[in-house]
């Protein structure tokens, strides 16, 4: 019995079958949307002065 | 095993070796990789077997089902032969294992974060458990040369860790990812893009946090 559920697949027009071997091609996305992140200070704490 | 062993045929051997590695994970593969060129005698135990790729259960359309039966990364759960029950009751952190060639690098999701130069000053730091001996700088040059044998795949830049170049191109957002993104942003929240292995990593993995 296959766990697969194939309506849900169809409403993400994904091809109803395993994730390998052959994969899925993703779109690459607007990377843009992390110019924010990249803007931000930094998170970790330089506790030994190496990372100025 | 031998690092040269034939999977089919390696069988513990009486031979007297130099250096003894127990345990075929994620650390016990690479030390004795890293040992390889000193051309010692080096054995690396593992009570578990080699697991084929063509056996994961992401080959079938049922994969969901069987991580929770004979992939799953409980050993209680997994009840494989190679695996030993583990009492995690009084621990908030659970147990997830597996027992194989490749150990937790079987099952776990890809995600390869590096630890933060805080990590090793947590006694001076935050008051518990105990500083290193080292520190983060000592190690980067050796956290480097494992991202590139294991492939990790990431973007530079993000503020969360200390700067680094990753080895591999980002694993793409997809419609997924950019829709999260579009929303984190519109939160005002922070979206960081995880590092990933590129060779298993099914997606970026994104996370949006305070």
């Amino acid at each position: 019995m296959s766990a697969v559920d194939d309506p849900g697949a169809e409403l993400t027009a994904a091809e109803p079958r395993p994730p390998y071997p052959k994969g899925r091609v993703l779109e690459q996305g607007d990377w843009s949307l992390l110019d924010a992140v990249r803007g931000r200070p930094r998170l970790w704490r330089d506790v030994d002065g190496w990372g100025a | 095993m031998p690092a040269d062993a034939n999977p089919d045929t390696a069988r513990p051997t009486d031979e007297i070796v130099d250096v003894l590695v127990i345990g075929a994970g994620a650390s016990g593969a690479a030390l004795a990789w890293s040992l390889a060129e000193t051309r010692m005698r080096i054995l690396c135990l593992e009570q578990g077997d080699w697991i084929k790729p063509t056996e994961f259960p992401t080959n079938g359309r049922d994969w969901e089902a069987r991580c929770y039966a004979e992939f799953d990364i409980s050993p209680n759960r997994r009840a494989r032969d190679t695996d030993y029950p583990i009492n995690d009751d009084n621990s908030i952190m659970k147990i997830a294992n597996f027992n194989g060639v490749g150990g937790g690098t079987i099952l776990y999701t890809a995600h390869y974060p590096r630890m933060h130069p805080s990590d090793f000053r947590v006694r001076t730091l935050d008051g518990v458990a105990d500083d290193w001996p080292i520190d983060y700088w000592t190690l980067e040059p050796y956290f480097a040369e494992n991202d590139r044998m294991t492939g990790v795949a990431g973007l530079a830049g993000d503020p969360a860790y200390p700067p680094h170049q990753p080895n591999m191109p980002p694993v793409p957002l997809g419609r997924t990812g950019a829709r999260y993104a579009r929303a984190v942003n519109a939160l005002s929240k922070i979206l960081t893009v995880g590092p990933h292995m590129a060779e298993s990593g099914t997606g970026a993995t994104v996370c949006g946090g305070m």
